[in-house]
């Protein structure tokens, strides 16, 4: 539970009055949300490449979403968890191969231990867990043929 | 309760136990992915020695045997304990994730990535929390229709309830294939 986050950047002068800081826990949360989004996002332009694969990427997403909601559950109440406009609708336009939804996952896997450092051990377990997906994942989809 | 980082050490060292057994128990392909996970457990299990070491603690030495969840007669059963072997290992790191200390940390969330994807290689079935408690591969569908598979009764239980396990009396015919 290290409390050495926040690397506030020093306001120039006149900030108003900030309103209370934000939980480190929240704002790490945030972002988790919000990049978990992304994927799915991601995903469903790589369902558009052609109707097997998107059957085939079927389960991958779902275990993204459930991802997702395991996040949001440790939102504390009152938190608006999802502040992001919905990507999904205007990029969802063009299609993304296998390659880059494997790099997506391998990133994602990648970032998972330094994002646990200051997660609480909850948070941390999770993240552990599903950092062990997106691994998988990553290995899963060298499998697949577009 | 116990040390997450000594239970994790146990669980290395069973894991080394039972890839002894999985050794000989496999021949080919098989046995060489059993020799490579083999040297990968080995060394893991002595970086946990290290940390331990390193925390001013005794890293536990392995049990004189290991009781194995079932017999391994076949490369089917043996390829069953893998898969048994690195979901189990994945729940240890898993708690060990949750240490104070981020270095472990860290450690622990490299250490769940390799041994999920190393039980992935032995079967190819993938949950969305792997470790996690009611996770077990048998109840996911599978994503790719790849090659070690068998008959699916495999595991009902948790990955707890199912691991190799410390045993104090000796165990005939399991001594087998240890080395």
């Amino acid at each position: 539970m290290a409390g050495l986050i926040v690397s506030g950047c020093t306001s120039r002068s006149e900030e108003p009055a900030a309103p209370r800081p934000k939980d480190p826990q929240v704002v790490l949360l945030t972002s988790l949300i919000e990049a978990k989004e992304q994927m799915i996002a991601l995903y469903d332009r790589g369902a558009l490449a052609g109707a097997d694969l998107a059957t085939a990427l079927g389960p991958f997403k779902q275990r993204h979403a459930a991802h997702l909601a395991a996040f949001k559950k440790l939102m504390p109440p009152g938190e608006s968890s999802s502040p992001s406009p919905s990507p999904t609708a205007s990029a969802a336009a063009s299609p993304v191969s296998l390659a880059k939804l494997r790099d997506a996952e391998r990133r994602a896997a990648a970032g998972r231990a330094k994002q646990m450092a200051h997660a609480s051990p909850a948070l941390a377990q999770l993240l552990a867990s599903v950092g062990a997906c997106e691994a998988v994942h990553a290995m899963a989809l060298g499998v697949l043929r577009g | 309760m116990a040390d997450p980082l000594a239970k994790a050490l146990a669980a290395e060292h069973a894991a080394v136990y039972a890839y002894g057994v999985i050794g000989a128990k496999t021949t080919g392909k098989l046995r060489v992915k059993a020799t490579t996970s083999f040297d990968a457990h080995r060394a893991r299990r002595d970086q946990l020695r290290a940390l331990i070491v390193q925390q001013g603690g005794r890293p536990a030495e392995p049990a004189p045997t290991y009781q194995l969840p079932f017999v391994v007669a076949t490369p089917s059963d043996a390829v069953r304990l893998a898969v048994l072997v690195e979901q189990r290992l994945v729940t240890a790191y898993l708690e060990l994730a949750a240490d104070e200390d981020a270095s472990v940390r860290r450690v622990a969330a490299l250490a769940a990535q390799e041994c999920a994807t190393r039980g992935y290689g032995w079967r190819p079935e993938a949950v969305a929390f792997p470790g996690m408690p009611g996770q077990t591969a048998a109840s996911a569908p599978t994503d790719a229709g790849a090659d070690a598979s068998e008959d699916a009764d495999a595991g009902d239980g948790v990955a707890e309830t199912t691991g190799v396990t410390e045993t104090p009396v000796p165990l005939e015919g399991a001594s087998a294939g240890a080395e």
